[in-house]
């Protein structure tokens, strides 16, 4: 089931057309963090590709008109080059309407997928906005997926401790783990905002608890904001 | 960390493998899907070997680093290594930690970090380590151990080992090394010399291990000394001791010591060293309240006649009746709650509480079911008397043998170690008053005295006491005696490294998975396969007997340590070593596996069926305990017992209430305040010195050889970490993510003398640690923090064992690090509940 973006290139068109453009460098599964989290922060409306395999993935670069792809689908036995997804990109709240501390709720991208946007009030890796400390991540635990809504610890920017097991996220750092079970960051939701403030969320680093990909096995988050 | 957000699922057809984990004693069970790369499974259950719509609930979940591309009977495999969703022991509902839910990464993909293993046998040709065939390795090997053998003696032959291995890879080495060869120059990864880690217990007539983890649920209080479980035995902690009310004693106010207090408990936040005063404190004060098990100590706790047939020498010394035991209690004010409070500095008031909590009546006039646990923070400090004191007050409470009231050490790692071969203590040089004690290893090469050295599993240089004397001797008796190895021709290089041993160096071979320090002074490496590339057998900290199969094969040429002793004792011309597999070495360590680890019954049990051993074993690891009992369930707790047709598990040791001494009662031990005082008097920090405590964080198991090859171990901890309070931190300038320098002059080495050692660490300021203590990782590569422990075991002349909990030094800033403020690595407290 296949979505499109709200903007950009029609995607199966633009797969092909980069299919075989792979590059050594971007071939394997091993794509280091900051090199992905770059490629998506320095391009507006910078989107990722996803097969239907679960395994189509690259970026998609307005300002060149450009797709860069990490892993074809044609990688994969049974994934299908013709059908690629993107993460859409999505408006999830207001610069204005956040305050310090205080988780804003959100689905993203699929139904159920519940994520918080939080203002930290100091920066933050990947933070946006004029003092770079709004940021938002996924509130299902990335170590058994018990729910973090709620945990949100202000004074010290974390999520946790984790009411399932006591995993501690640190949301200045990419969800890094400060302390805990977790074998994975707290996947960080890519946020870009705009001239008012809007603000958009745009991708997932990270594969969200349960998921064998975010962008599988559920329907659309309603578009709420 | 991988960033493709997409895991392959298994196919309903990929094969199931069971496993259990290899890093810490909890030993969390693990099932392993493996299919051939190029197929996945669908999204449904039915189209899914896991049996999940995706997106699974809770617990249901795979995180990309439980996935991996591993190359099995020479083809590339997908494999999943998923905490066991059904099981009802360990890690029910497939709990997992940080450590456990990363082991598929554990295994070798020449795509990641594991590249880095050693895949040949190598020679030391000119300095550098070049590969050599087996045949050559195990000639030259065999040959030098000859020589030295032969013109030094055994005595000069020396094995340094993991003891915590797989049965069949430790049976096999101490029957070549203790038996066959005969040398009593063997210790163990954590000690200079082979023995009993927790003494003072064992005179108490107890064994380390004699609980399950069913008796940290079924506890009213839980008494945990010297662990941080929540960090260190995580899934037994979340699983078994999150309900129970615990008195956390130790001096960091880590996670378990906080959740702790807010949870019906207490932290008791003594000095470092000072165990033996707070636990004789909380005894004193339940005598005198009249809280004792009166019952327990009337039937099954020794008399003075009794004792006096006690034959072993330590019992005889130091084994106290009950009324000896009161008698020294109360004849020292240190033992009185304010007596305490001034030595520990744990308020008389919190001591009061503990005795209560621990031993008061309920209402109705029965006893509570209270338990204790220890682990390294009290028997690395003063290992005797700490063990005494702990031993004893278990005793005086009847925490022993009863569900909820035991008395028993929570483990640093799983219980392999099986034994091939008996120690030959009689020919150790070392002894106590007369009687022999088993041999310090690293006094006698410090020494000079071992020629021939083989480092099995351990990063020798960087584990051990005083590790900056240790590397010293390494340079000057490896590196800089005798002729260097020129040519990988066995001749050749059989020629200079005789020559060098002539002439009164050292030779050392590495058995390994990766380079380590110890690998720097390697003349010798021998490529090691380790968990998941061979089927093992081990147990955890509840005697559970595991069987871990096979999942991947070995990198290159590496060879499983049983397999290498058994080539070097052939070559050597030993007999009993032709095993065609592990199944053999187990069943013939069967008649051997005495104690906690007896498992001949099911040795027997296969025989009499024509069946291999080890299949029976996993004919366990799909029972359930809902189904049969706690102790058969994914595999067997030892001792095992037949009952008429039925193999059986042993939940907890001493249920009869029979100890192991002559007589068969327990009783107690001296808890010597004395012996420790003065210990403390010659090792305490001075003036202006802290307290260098190490020891381990979640995320970080053993030398790292596994944890810092994956990039998110590697976010967290790129450089060793040093704690140190908010107030230390503001009277020397030192901010989180600072460098500074730990050093001092007075680390007492192997052989007594004072000597000048230094490391540095980042500073991560936290109120986890009070003032005047510091808190830092053992063994970070490179950083060696044991290079500020004492390494003179005639400090601990009962039993040698080092005091790694007692390091000392000073502390100076050096200047921001490239972690500071760069978003690289948090400093959030770890503390928070």
């Amino acid at each position: 089931m296949p979505r499109t973006p709200d903007t950009g290139p029609d995607p199966a068109e633009r797969a092909r057309d980069v299919a075989d453009a792979l590059t050594p460098d971007h071939g394997g599964t091993e794509v280091n963090r900051r090199e992905f989290v770059t490629l998506l922060m320095a391009i507006g409306g910078g989107v990722v590709v996803g097969g239907v395999g679960g395994v189509g993935i690259g970026y998609w670069n307005a300002s060149k008109d450009e797709v860069t792809v990490v892993r074809p689908p044609s990688e994969v036995a049974g994934a299908d080059p013709e059908m690629l997804v993107f993460y859409p990109k999505v408006p999830i709240g207001n610069l204005d309407e956040l305050e310090v501390g205080t988780p804003v709720m959100f689905e993203y991208p699929l139904a159920g997928q519940t994520s918080a946007l939080v203002k930290l009030g100091r920066p933050a890796l990947y933070g946006v906005g004029p003092d770079g400390d709004v940021v938002a991540f996924s509130t299902r635990c990335s170590h058994m997926g018990w729910p973090l809504d709620g945990v949100f610890d202000p004074e010290n920017c974390v999520f946790g401790p984790c009411p399932g097991h006591f995993s501690t996220f640190d949301a200045t750092l990419g969800g890094q783990v400060a302390l805990g079970q977790a074998t994975q960051r707290l996947p960080q939701v890519a946020l870009v905002i705009d001239e008012e403030g809007t603000i958009y969320a745009e991708g997932v680093l990270g594969l969200i608890y349960g998921y064998r990909d975010n962008l599988k096995d559920g329907e659309p988050a309603e578009v709420t904001s | 960390m991988t960033t493709n957000p997409t895991i392959p699922i298994p196919p309903r057809d990929a094969e199931v493998i069971h496993i259990a984990c290899e890093f810490c004693p909890v030993a969390c069970r693990y099932r392993v899907f493996r299919w051939p790369v190029g197929s996945e499974g669908g999204p449904t259950a039915s189209e899914n070997a896991l049996g999940v719509d995706f997106p699974g609930a809770i617990g249901q979940g795979i995180s990309p680093n439980m996935h991996n591309v591993v190359t099995y009977g020479g083809k590339l495999h997908n494999i999943i290594v998923q905490p066991d969703p059904d099981v009802d022991v360990a890690n029910v509902s497939g709990d997992h930690s940080i450590r456990g839910g990363v082991l598929a990464r554990k295994l070798y993909n020449p795509g990641t970090r594991t590249a880095e293993r050693f895949v040949t046998p190598m020679l030391r040709v000119r300095g550098e380590l070049q590969p050599i065939s087996w045949e050559a390795a195990i000639e030259i090997f065999s040959r030098v151990s000859r020589h030295v053998l032969d013109t030094y003696g055994e005595l000069a032959w020396g094995v340094k080992i993991y003891s915590y291995q797989f049965f069949e890879n430790t049976y096999a080495i101490s029957k070549l090394a203790r038996g066959s060869i005969g040398t009593p120059n063997w210790a163990p990864h954590h000690a200079p010399a082979e023995g009993d880690d927790t003494p003072g217990l064992s005179d108490c007539g107890i064994d380390a291990f004699n609980s399950s983890y069913l008796d940290d649920k079924e506890a009213d209080v839980l008494m945990i000394i010297g662990s941080d479980p929540y960090e260190t035995k995580t899934v037994r902690y979340t699983t078994w001791m999150r309900e129970t009310p615990i008195i956390q004693v130790g001096p960091r106010a880590g996670f378990t010591a906080r959740r702790a207090e807010k949870n019906g408990g207490l932290h008791l936040q003594l000095r470092p060293g000072t165990d033996t005063a707070l636990l004789n404190a909380i005894a004193r004060e339940i005598i005198a309240q009249g809280w004792e098990d009166t019952e327990f100590i009337a039937e099954r706790v020794a008399t003075r006649a009794e004792l006096e047939r006690e034959t072993h020498w330590r019992r005889k010394k130091f084994a106290l009746t009950f009324e000896e035991y009161r008698d020294y209690l109360f004849s020292r004010d240190e033992f009185t709650p304010e007596g305490a409070e001034a030595i520990t500095g744990v308020p008389a008031s919190k001591i009061r509480k503990a005795a209560e909590m621990l031993a008061a009546p309920n209402p109705d006039g029965s006893r509570k079911k209270a338990s204790i646990r220890f682990e390294k923070g009290l028997y690395w400090s003063h290992n005797y008397e700490n063990t005494a004191a702990v031993g004893s007050l278990g005793v005086l409470i009847g925490a022993v043998g009863r569900p909820g009231r035991t008395t028993s050490r929570l483990g640093g790692h799983q219980r392999g170690g099986l034994s091939g071969a008996g120690y030959p203590k009689e020919k150790s040089p070392h002894e106590y008053e007369g009687n022999k004690v088993e041999m310090d290893t690293d006094r006698w090469f410090v020494e000079g005295n071992t020629r021939f050295m083989w480092v099995i599993g351990t990063n020798w240089v960087g584990a051990m006491a005083a590790s900056q004397r240790l590397r010293r001797r390494l340079e000057e008796l490896v590196r800089r005696t005798g002729p260097e190895v020129t040519s990988t021709d066995p001749d050749r290089a059989v020629e200079a490294l005789t020559a060098r041993i002539d002439a009164g160096g050292t030779v050392l071979v590495h058995q390994e998975l990766y380079p380590n320090e110890t690998t720097e002074y390697a003349d010798l490496v021998l490529a090691a396969a380790g968990w998941g590339e061979e089927t093992y057998v081990r147990m955890s900290a509840e005697r559970r007997l595991y069987l871990y199969e096979k999942v991947a094969d070995p990198p290159g040429e590496a060879l499983p340590d049983w397999k290498i002793a058994s080539m070097i004792a052939q070559r050597m011309g030993f007999e009993g070593f032709e095993w065609p597999d592990t199944n053999a070495i187990f069943e013939e360590g069967g008649p051997r596996s005495g104690g906690r680890k007896a498992y001949n019954e099911l040795v027997e049990f296969a025989r009499e069926r024509g069946m291999r051993a080890h299949d029976v074993l996993k004919g366990f690891s799909t029972m359930k305990a809902a189904e049969g009992s706690y102790a058969e369930a994914a595999g067997i707790q030892a001792p095992v017992r037949r009952e008429g047709e039925a193999l059986k598990g042993t939940v907890r040791l001493h249920e009869d209430l029979v100890f192991k001494t002559d007589s068969g009662k327990a009783n107690f031990t001296l808890p010597d305040w004395d012996a420790v005082a003065e210990r403390l008097r010659i090792l305490g920090p001075g003036p202006d010195e802290f307290f260098v405590l190490n020891g381990r964080v979640n995320a970080l198991w053993n030398n790292l050889g596994d944890q810092l090859r994956m990039s998110y171990n590697v976010e967290r901890w790129p450089v060793n970490f040093v704690e140190i309070s908010p107030s230390d931190a503001d009277r020397l300038g030192v901010e989180s993510g600072d460098w500074v320098r730990i050093w001092s002059d007075r680390v007492v080495d192997q052989l007594g003398e004072e000597m000048y050692a230094e490391v540095t660490a980042v500073a991560y300021v936290t109120d986890t640690v009070p003032a005047g203590v510091l808190f830092t990782y053992f063994l970070y590569p490179g950083q060696p923090m044991n290079s500020l422990v004492p390494a003179d075991t005639s400090l601990q002349p009962l039993n040698l064992r080092y005091n790694f909990k007692l390091g000392r030094g000073k502390v100076e800033y050096l200047g921001p690090s490239e972690w500071k403020d760069a978003f690289r690595m948090s400093f959030v407290p770890r503390n928070l509940v």
